[in-house]
């Protein structure tokens, strides 16, 4: 019996590791083949304070969990625009440095690691040794653990990170601040990493490599992607599997321990490969849970649309006004100019269109705006801020946002979530405030829901809010784009490309709703291959030729000019 | 310490790095073909490495079958390419047209499975002990000698070992540069959709790659089992010193620079040794990784700017 207890106790220990990682590589997409060795920061600490300086059980621990979230820290700083094949070898590389670094030091134990001497932990003066008396504060430590996560992932934050997994600069381009988003799940993440490892080391009073090496990492990510990577109870399940195949394969199929060692890890190598193979989702593929209450649509959405145009503040803007000053904006990428001294503007409530054959570097101009390419100089002044410098989150913040023209919609989301991300002030999108203020937090979800809803509504897909929008065909996508670019409420819009490549009827719904966008007081500035819609739609035009603006006017004029259409329709067609 | 460095012994390390340096520079082409090519971050490319071994000791093992020597190097080369291409074809290809765009982190993940499994099947079909080649070696009259010259001593096998390991990364160089598969083989690195276009069959130049790759791999698992022994595990740290020399150089750089990136690695390993023990040393290289992916990660003087606004 108490051989069942123990593997309980470890299925609870492992429980922790796999839900860290969950939120890692489940939530946020970004990778960690090292989770054992954070283990090991938190493990060593607590064997170490407890042993040498006699520390309680739990202060050691928390001082454990601090600095592997320092470390966690450290290296998301230092991967932060790491590409996953980089981000894999990274954390490989840390943990074996980790690892070869601990065992270098004979006070900790060097390569025996330390195993002897190590005082049984207590709790609040309650001593646990015996694998039936851990269960309780195991139980707790991952209960603790899971509802730690599951707020998390299940908060705006949450759906920011898995923004973040899906497409980081679709998710930047919607004011969502990436890079912070990034640094807190790292650190939360090897924080109850080393948690785990405090509480294993506490376990088996001991703390030695072998116990955090790459191997028990790779089986802490087997037990998340077999279990469901980005849900929960999918890890849970995930460390009880991978843990039972020891005594499974000792007992049931009764082999000698050494061959049961070897068939086991061939059978978990093949559940990961089998599951990968057959079922990349997991036994428990990840839910498709709207953030927020899950009620129906409210009656009063037009009244949302009202206070959005409150927000939008068109109205009130002096149409002589101009809303965006472009100025003296240059961009050469090595001796290729790519933008060069741009002038232009942008009205308010107006629609602005920059025509110009292929090439001449009009999606470079919406990168250079919103700053996702860094401007060699010229100002770019958005109601008179200053927005060169700026990262892109700040720009759509500030109340300039792009689409793309690629879509870029967060494909494994559904197109509520993809629209209710983009609502601004979302307070359950601060980390702290998860914690700290959660009713204003669900309140906000709400809110951002209905938004959602609005703008989905707005652009006549309401019916399709918990489809995936990897299920959209082309022309849905891009009207969800829209929708979604809407939902920032950001009054001045860069639309690349809306109408590209979708067919008829949906070119006639995106210009009636684009045109339906201005009429709201909203300003756009729309680079169109398709001209009948730039001609129906414009209000004044630029026109673009390698880099530089060569004309400006209303479209009539600019189509009228023999120069311009030959230009034009030289490059588009010769 | 530093005081007591000799001519000599710097000599010998540079002869012992050159030679290591050979082989990981193997490794890292090899890898950084399947990386560039097709797309494959293939953790299991260690357990080709080591199958390369195994299968040319069991060809040539007079308690096995007991071919000649050079002949069961071959046929062991010959099946590492045919289990790497197999692993392609039915793993590695499939799983990727599912994942999407998330098929590097999806094959990773795979290949990490895989590479689990073959470890261990070896342990299985040829148990977890040492095996070395010394009785298929006396069979061929093959002696082990020491050679010395300018100071230093190095066996023969080493010496083979490095110049096999180089002229193979010469002939891959060579494929690459000068035949019209090489032009395929690039033109499918640097732009697959186009290449398909243009009537190459990437499929097919996938599989290539893999055979390639796996080959190479098959060779230096041969040689380092002549030279020291063959163990189940043994391509766990000879690879991974591969695919850090491939991401140094570049996984889309030409095969002769991800050569010297892997020779460079091992003479730093090398004269490592001088300050600190040899089982240490290996922390040099991830330490060199280290600093080399966070220098990539961030321009320094961007950071406290970018820092700054996040509080904000």
């Amino acid at each position: 019996m108490t051989i069942w207890i123990n593997y309980l106790d470890q299925i609870l220990i492992f429980s922790i590791y796999a839900l860290s990682l969950n939120l890692l590589l489940g939530y946020a997409g970004q990778v960690s083949v090292a989770h054992a060795a954070f283990g090991a920061v938190g493990g060593y600490t607590v064997v170490h304070y407890t042993t040498t300086h006699e520390m309680s059980f739990l202060l050691a621990l928390f001082i454990g969990v601090v600095f592997a979230t320092v470390f966690g820290t450290l290296l998301a700083l230092a991967s932060m625009r790491l590409t996953v094949e980089f981000l894999v070898l990274m954390t490989l590389a840390l943990g074996q440095v980790l690892i070869g670094v601990i065992s270098t030091y004979s006070w900790l134990g060097a390569s025996f690691g330390i195993t002897t001497g190590v005082p049984a932990a207590s709790f609040f003066g309650w001593e646990v040794d015996t694998p039936r008396e851990w269960i309780v504060p195991l139980l707790i430590m991952a209960s603790i653990t899971y509802f730690i996560c599951q707020r998390i992932g299940e908060s705006a934050y949450g759906r920011v990170l898995k923004g973040i997994r899906e497409d980081e600069q679709a998710t930047q381009s919607l004011g969502k601040n990436v890079f912070r988003a990034k640094v807190i799940v790292f650190a939360v993440s090897t924080g109850l990493a080393g948690l785990a490892g405090g509480l294993y080391a506490g376990y088996f009073r001991l703390a030695k490599p072998q116990a955090f090496e790459f191997g028990i990492s790779i089986a802490i990510f087997t037990m998340v992607v077999v279990g469901g990577q980005g849900n929960l109870a999918g890890s849970v399940l995930g460390a009880a599997l991978v843990i039972l195949a020891e005594p499974f394969f000792e007992r049931a199929v009764s082999l000698s321990p050494e061959n049961a060692g070897i068939v086991r890890l061939v059978l978990y190598g093949s559940l990961l490969l089998i599951v990968i193979m057959v079922r990349p989702q997991g036994l428990l593929p990840e839910g498709k849970r709207i953030i927020g209450k899950p009620k129906p649509p409210p009656a009063g959405l037009r009244h949302v649309s009202a206070t959005a145009n409150d927000v939008v503040g068109g109205d009130a803007a002096d149409p002589s006004e101009p809303v965006l000053v472009v100025s003296g904006l240059s961009k050469s990428f090595g001796g290729i100019v790519a933008a060069e001294e741009l002038e232009f503007r942008l009205h308010p409530a107006e629609i602005t269109a920059l025509v110009g054959p292929n090439g001449a570097g009009k999606t470079t101009v919406f990168n250079l705006l919103t700053g996702f390419i860094a401007a060699d100089q010229g100002s770019v002044l958005l109601r008179g801020q200053e927005l060169v410098g700026n990262t892109p989150d700040a720009v759509a913040r500030s109340g300039m946002v792009r689409s793309f023209q690629d879509v870029r919609l967060f494909s494994r989301l559904t197109c509520l979530d993809n629209v209710a991300m983009a609502a601004p002030h979302q307070s359950g999108e601060r980390f702290d405030q998860i914690w700290t203020r959660p009713g204003p937090a669900a309140a906000d979800a709400v809110r951002a829901r209905e938004l959602g809803m609005h703008w989905l509504e707005f652009v006549g897909l309401a019916d399709q809010a918990l489809t995936p929008a990897a299920d959209l065909g082309y022309g849905e996508a891009k009207l969800v784009a829209l929708a979604r670019v809407m939902a920032t409420e950001a009054p001045v819009l860069l639309l690349d490309e809306p109408a590209s490549g979708i067919d008829t009827e949906w070119v006639e719904r995106m210009k009636e709703l684009i045109a339906r966008v201005r009429d709201e007081g909203r300003t756009v500035c729309l680079v169109e291959h398709n001209l009948h819609v730039v001609e129906a739609l414009a209000d004044r035009g630029y026109f673009m030729e390698l880099g530089r603006i060569t004309a400006e006017g209303t479209m009539q004029e600019l189509m009228s000019d023999p120069r311009l259409a030959a230009a034009y329709f030289g490059a588009e067609h010769g | 310490m530093i005081l007591a460095i000799t001519g000599q012994q710097v000599r010998q390390l540079t002869v012992n790095g050159l030679i290591n340096g050979a082989e990981f520079g193997l490794l890292a082409v090899g890898f950084a073909l399947m990386l560039g090519v097709v797309g494959r971050f293939n953790f299991a490319y260690a357990w080709i490495y080591a199958l390369g071994g195994y299968f040319a000791l069991f060809f040539a093992d007079p308690a096995r079958l007991g071919l000649n020597i050079w002949l069961g190097m071959l046929l062991g080369i010959m099946c590492a390419a045919v289990v790497g291409v197999a692993t392609e074809a039915a793993i590695f290809a499939p799983v990727a047209r599912r994942a999407g765009p998330s098929a590097l982190m999806t094959v990773f993940i795979a290949s990490l499975g895989l590479a689990i499994i073959g470890e261990n099947l070896i342990r299985l079909f040829w148990g977890s002990a040492p095996l070395n080649f010394f009785p298929a070696l006396q069979e061929v009259g093959f002696k082990v000698k020491p050679i010395r010259s300018w100071g230093t001593v190095i066996t023969n096998v080493k010496l083979f070992k490095a110049v096999s390991c180089a002229s193979a990364v010469l002939v891959v160089a060579g494929v690459l540069r000068f035949t019209g598969l090489g032009r395929e083989i690039k033109a499918t690195r640097s732009n697959p959709e186009l290449a398909g276009v243009l009537g190459i069959a990437t499929r097919r130049v996938h599989l290539i790659v893999f055979a390639i790759a796996s080959a190479m791999a098959g060779l230096a698992g041969f040689w380092v089992g002549v030279e020291f022994s063959l163990q189940p595990s043994m391509g766990f740290q000879a690879v991974f010193f591969g695919v850090v020399a491939a991401f140094l150089a570049g996984p889309a750089s030409s095969p002769i620079k991800i050569f010297l990136a892997g020779v460079a690695l091992a003479l730093i390993e090398q004269y490592a040794t001088l300050w600190i023990d040899s089982q240490r040393a290996q922390l040099v290289v991830f330490a060199v990784l280290l600093v080399y992916l966070v220098g990539r990660s961030f321009d320094l003087v961007a950071l406290p700017k970018r820092l700054l606004r996040s509080a904000t």
